[in-house]
């Protein structure tokens, strides 16, 4: 359930609901960005422009658009995005290879038990590369049904249907 | 499309993604919030995603929100005072425009006292000017009249010589028309009448001698004072100056004769 009253709060620039939600979603604000522009530094930089931006425009979400998290997913991977075409990135972009969110996810003896990353990566792993690739390309990069269609070469018409069947797959370990 | 088969498309994924076209975004969220099996699909994916994304973060530090609420409070405080900023950036060119304005308007007061105190300058020196003129004038009118009464066929012209006793270098100019009456005396040659005297002028007749007295020489209207036409003379055979007291005497003091000729 998306915290409807705090969203309420929020657009009447009350500071305190503002940390209430960054509380609920930066750490997943971060990863989304981190796997986009891959430098934790940027990463943070980029999350507190995006956090900013959530200030400043608050009035312009409309629940009648959609998920305040899916409006939260937008910003911050075209703020992420943006990042990544800058000029001060590319120079300081280093050149380490990273093909997807699963990159990101970190082994489960890294993690305590408690932490909602352990279990995952196990799970991912047992994902189908393609299922990986989609799940990247569709929730982490934000890309069309038809951008991700051509870039793994796969059907328009499957996109949609591969992809739930992929996300099931990891529902029962995220669930 | 019955619920089951809007769930199993795979609608509701791309949805919560958010990487649907603006118009489809907005007809799923028009049909979740009708149906509440819809809804609750669409929180199930919401939840699974919000942990997957989670499993990404590399951990935030407390800094980068400590740092990230602060700026916050900035942009909360600082809103009202940026609008203060602005207004008084107006207000400097106001009060720049007010003072450009109040100099010009005091440079142009001072201009024109300047120039009203030309004017009065220039106006009294005109009105010295024509009070000059005025006067040269009427110098001029009265140098003319002489003249013209001299030119006349018969006026005579006489000198009376100085008398050797009071003036012996000095003589006197006569102008004498026994036909008009008028006699014009030069007397510039004679002394500067003491104060408190004044010269005389007598016609005479001989034989017994009778003075007759035909002006006091004083208040001339010529220039320098020292030209008079005198008018209304009787028959005579000679004119004659003395030194009067002021107001001038009944008959001549001869001890004090200064001129005398004779016609």
């Amino acid at each position: 359930m998306q915290p409807d009253e705090l969203i309420l709060q929020l657009k009447q620039k009350n500071q305190v609901a503002f940390s209430q939600i960054y509380d609920m979603y930066s750490e997943n604000i971060f990863g989304i960005i981190n796997t986009i522009v891959n430098d934790v530094e940027i990463a943070e930089e980029v999350l507190q422009d995006v956090f900013i931006k959530v200030w400043d425009k608050s009035e312009s979400y409309s629940s009648e658009k959609g998920r305040f998290f899916t409006w939260l997913l937008n910003i911050s991977r075209n703020a992420a995005i943006d990042k990544v075409r800058s000029k001060a990135y590319k120079n300081k972009r280093k050149n380490s290879d990273f093909d997807d969110f699963s990159f990101f996810i970190k082994d489960d003896k890294d993690l305590d038990s408690i932490s909602d990353g352990y279990g995952i990566r196990k799970f991912v792993d047992k994902l189908k590369p393609m299922c990986v690739k989609l799940i990247d390309l569709l929730f982490f990069k934000g890309y069309t049904q038809k951008e991700a269609s051509e870039t793994l070469e796969i059907p328009l018409g499957t996109v949609k249907s591969r992809n739930r069947t992929c996300l099931n797959s990891l529902k029962e370990t995220l669930e | 499309m019955t619920t089951k088969d809007y769930i199993e498309s795979g609608l509701l994924e791309l949805y919560v993604y958010g990487t649907l076209p603006e118009k489809e975004q907005a007809q799923v969220a028009a049909d979740v919030a009708k149906d509440p099996e819809l809804q609750a699909e669409v929180n199930a994916i919401e939840v699974s995603l919000l942990k997957l994304s989670k499993a990404t973060s590399a951990g935030l530090s407390a800094s980068v929100k400590k740092e990230l609420l602060q700026k916050i409070n900035q942009r909360a405080t600082q809103s009202k005072p940026k609008v203060k900023i602005i207004t008084s950036n107006y207000s400097y060119f106001g009060w720049a425009a007010a003072i450009l304005l109040l100099g010009g308007i005091l440079w142009l007061l001072k201009l024109n006292q300047d120039i009203q105190e030309e004017l009065k300058v220039v106006s009294t020196e005109l009105k010295s000017k024509e009070i000059q003129v005025a006067n040269s004038t009427q110098k001029a009118q009265h140098l003319e009249d002489l003249l013209l009464q001299m030119a006349q066929p018969n006026t005579r012209k006489l000198t009376l010589p100085g008398n050797d006793l009071n003036a012996p270098n000095a003589a006197v100019a006569a102008f004498y028309d026994d036909e008009a009456n008028e006699l014009i005396l030069d007397i510039n040659r004679l002394p500067e009448a003491p104060e408190g005297m004044v010269y005389q002028a007598w016609s005479l007749t001989f034989e017994p001698l009778t003075p007759n007295s035909i002006g006091i020489l004083a208040n001339a209207s010529s220039p320098d004072n020292k030209i008079f036409r005198l008018q209304d003379i009787p028959r005579s055979e000679g004119f004659g100056i003395t030194l009067e007291p002021a107001g001038g005497s009944q008959s001549p003091n001869l001890e004090q004769l200064y001129a005398l000729g004779t016609i």
